[in-house]
């Protein structure tokens, strides 16, 4: 009985450092839960902009311009091709170092589309879409 | 907020056991009663073992808040995407059309022409999926002939390219 006594005297500040020891592995261990968090974030956007960059490097697009007006009007337009197989939006179309058309328009896969715009002279087109490929006729 | 000095307590605290020890009752004859040298043993670990737990924490919460920041940082740097669509160079001036098609605010703070700075005043905001036209007044550049044109973000991102400077 008098061993058992001893022993616990002996053993108090041995919890209390254990208990200190503990808190701070504790800590330590959620701090590090927290940095992987913040790793696997970034993984996560890595992957996802990684995948952005393969289906933007997929886009292609053929350009053809006539010069026709659109019925009696003095509308022109493009023709805008997309020989693959997946949807490519077309956000701008420049002519000139002017925006002609600022309307976000969808190429269907193996597809042609007309883009209008106000006549011009010059028959240099920039066709940009919302993945941030240039096109140029 | 709480400024734990590790070592001057330490110190301190060593140095009044010392004197407590060597003043007790009866230190002369029988020596430290194991109850006060359990009591002094409890307040040496609850001492030392505070001090590192509060240096340990500060540490800790410092490194994480510099990790979540870099992170936050390294995210925003690979969400930003921009590119010049249009550039309209001439000889003493350029009004550059730059296109935001990421998802997040770009902020463009500098404008390089041949390799000299031409910055925004307080730098130009698009939004995502907007363009804005940066424009650029200089000495002269060689008409007929080709310049380098580089637009850098905020966040050290830039996008360069070669253009034809026209005749004014």
């Amino acid at each position: 009985m008098l061993t058992t006594a001893k022993r616990r005297r002996h053993g108090v500040s041995t919890v209390i450092g254990m208990s200190i020891f503990l808190l701070i592995f504790t800590m330590a261990i959620a701090y590090t839960f927290m940095w992987t968090q913040d790793f696997a974030n970034y993984s996560d956007t890595a992957k996802a902009q990684f995948e952005f960059e393969n289906q933007r490097n997929r886009e292609r697009l053929a350009i053809f311009y006539d010069n026709l007006p659109i019925g009696s009007g003095n509308d022109r337009y493009i023709t805008v091709s997309n020989p693959t197989s997946a949807v490519i939006i077309v956000a701008q179309v420049w002519n000139n170092h002017q925006l002609v058309n600022f309307t976000l328009t969808g190429v269907p896969p193996f597809s042609s589309v007309n883009i209008t715009f106000p006549y011009t002279i010059y028959d240099d087109f920039t066709v940009v879409t919302t993945k941030g490929n240039m096109f140029y006729k | 907020m709480l400024k734990w000095n590790f070592k001057d307590n330490l110190n301190r605290f060593v140095a009044v056991s010392i004197y407590v020890v060597h003043h007790l009752p009866g230190r002369r004859g029988r020596g430290v009663s194991e109850i006060v040298a359990t009591i002094l043993l409890v307040l040496m670990v609850v001492s030392i073992g505070m001090g590192v737990f509060l240096y340990s924490m500060g540490y800790m919460s410092l490194v994480s808040s510099a990790r979540s920041d870099a992170n936050s940082l390294d995210v925003a740097v690979l969400k930003e995407h921009f590119i010049i669509v249009d550039a309209n160079v001439a000889t003493t001036s350029a009004q550059i059309a730059v296109y935001n098609y990421g998802e997040t605010n770009v902020k463009i703070v500098g404008l390089y022409i041949n390799g000299t700075l031409h910055s925004p005043p307080s730098g130009i905001t698009i939004l995502p999926g907007k363009y804005q036209f940066i424009n650029a007044t200089y000495g002269s550049l060689n008409a007929n002939s080709m310049c380098t044109v580089r637009v850098v973000s905020s966040l050290g991102n830039y996008y360069e390219d070669v253009y034809w400077v026209y005749a004014n």
